[in-house]
């Protein structure tokens, strides 16, 4: 017996490895609840988010013990990181109870919020039993530009207090801007807020067009980078290229093979935006639906103009915002297109 | 000496490691990442045990002798003791 490092190395390098074997044997380690389809904001350029009507003709959202039954049979699959969603995740009225128990199996446990319902009475039983990690999206550094993204007039203000309780008991926090273009204007803002406070912020101008019957306007409100000035870019490192270039689309996905979402009302996806391939889980259990998912990616279409484009290796090629743009991963679109064109021209200074 | 309560132990894949529950994540974040080994021994440490049984059940199942296994679990349990999961 050397000193057989009972301890497997350091956790990044575990993780990495862990991370190779799923994917090499199918294990489901990445799981993602998506909890409910309600929220308490009404944010305009909102994927999700779905009204009292929509919801009803869709199904209904599952309750705990249903939950807690998917998560007993995804913890003998393999799932590892469990991320807890929505819509809002803080309006499920029962929702402490679904956490605690599931913080008793096993997980490492992600919450993802608005932040706006984390007062001090969440905080009193969340710190007592925290969570891996938690992330608010910011909308904005002030209440103005709160009520114009999210509809909600004090939003900024509460949110500010939320991450001051969070940071206090001491959780793993950060902060992911969405930006549009109702709160462009507040970007430098909202990273000086982030510095203030101490946490860490990054923001992201990529806006998913709504899926599964939500019907908010992402066009409406996206930031066109694409109209943006060349010589904005012109300072901007250049190395020598950005992106590899990925024979299938799948590949480069961090879900294929690894992760799945169950949505607020069964169904096992790849990723919250492809909404096709679905399994019912409620009807196929959670192995069935989890191997049905797997097979069924083997046939996702691929855009034939693709293989020949000069632009792949600078496009994401993401197959899940892929689908939710153009209705299925084997289309493509020309604004979805331009993105790689624009972003090639830059790099080829064009 | 034993593992603080409040842990399971998984293994996915090939991969082991022992997971904080309940409150015990407020004093360890994250997992601690073991080999089989580890996993083993972590076990024997989960019960209220000697260290004589555990260089026992170390012998049973280890093609090792006595004094490698005993250096062997006096350096697991150091590290043990430097990510905090051990209690007395
Ligand atoms: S730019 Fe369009 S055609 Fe080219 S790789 Fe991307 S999605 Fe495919
Ligand atoms: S489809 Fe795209 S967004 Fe979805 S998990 Fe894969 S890479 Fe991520």
């Amino acid at each position: 017996m050397s000193d057989c490092d009972f301890l497997a190395g350091t956790l990044d390098h575990f993780t990495e490895e862990l991370k190779e074997i799923a994917r090499r044997d199918a294990i489901p380690v990445n799981g993602i609840f998506e909890l409910t389809a309600r929220c308490n904001f009404d944010c305009r350029m909102c994927y999700v988010h779905l009204t009292p009507d929509e919801i009803r003709k869709q199904g209904r959202e599952l309750t705990n013990a249903e939950w807690l039954a998917i998560a007993e049979k995804a913890r003998e699959r393999g799932m590892l990181e469990l991320t807890l969603t929505g819509g809002e995740i803080f309006v499920r009225r029962d929702f402490r109870e679904l956490y605690t128990e599931l913080k008793q199996m096993g997980f490492l446990i992600n919450l993802m919020s608005n932040g706006y319902l984390v007062d001090e009475r969440v905080m009193e039983w969340l710190a007592e039993d925290p969570p891996y990690a938690m992330r608010f999206t910011l909308y904005g550094a002030s209440n103005e530009t709160y009520r114009a993204v999210t509809g909600i007039p004090d939003g900024f203000d509460r949110v500010s207090h939320a991450i001051d309780l969070v940071k206090e008991a001491d959780i793993p926090f950060y902060l992911m801007g969405l930006i549009i273009k109702e709160n462009n204007a507040d970007l430098l803002k909202m990273y000086e807020f982030a510095r203030e406070k101490k946490v860490y912020f990054r923001h992201s101008i990529a806006l998913v067009p709504p899926v599964r019957g939500a019907k908010q306007d992402a066009a409406a409100h996206r930031v066109d980078f694409t109209k943006f000035p060349k010589e904005a870019f012109k300072d901007l490192p250049k190395a020598e290229r950005i992106y590899r270039h990925h024979p299938r689309q799948l590949l480069d996905c961090a879900h294929y093979r690894r992760g799945f979402v169950v949505t607020w009302n069964g169904k096992m996806q790849l990723c919250s935006f492809l909404s096709d391939p679905a399994e019912d889980v409620r009807e196929l259990g959670f192995d069935r639906a989890w191997e049905k998912l797997l097979s069924d990616l083997e046939q996702l279409p691929e855009p034939e103009k693709c293989g020949t484009c000069r632009y792949e290796g600078f496009c994401r090629r993401c197959p899940g915002v892929l689908a939710a743009e153009s209705g299925s991963t084997g289309r493509v679109t020309d604004s979805y297109c331009r993105q790689a064109e624009f972003v090639y021209g830059i790099y080829h200074n064009e | 000496m034993k593992v603080k309560s409040g842990f399971i132990l998984r293994k996915i894949g090939s991969k082991y490691m022992a997971v904080p529950v309940g409150e015990r994540t407020r004093d360890v974040h994250g997992m601690v990442a073991l080999n089989e080994t580890g996993a083993f021994i972590w076990q024997l440490l989960e019960e209220d045990r000697t260290g004589e049984e555990v260089i026992e059940k170390i012998l049973e199942e280890y093609d090792v002798d006595r004094e490698t296994a005993a250096g062997a679990l006096a350096r697991f349990k150091a590290k043990l003791a430097e990510e905090g999961v051990l209690g007395e």
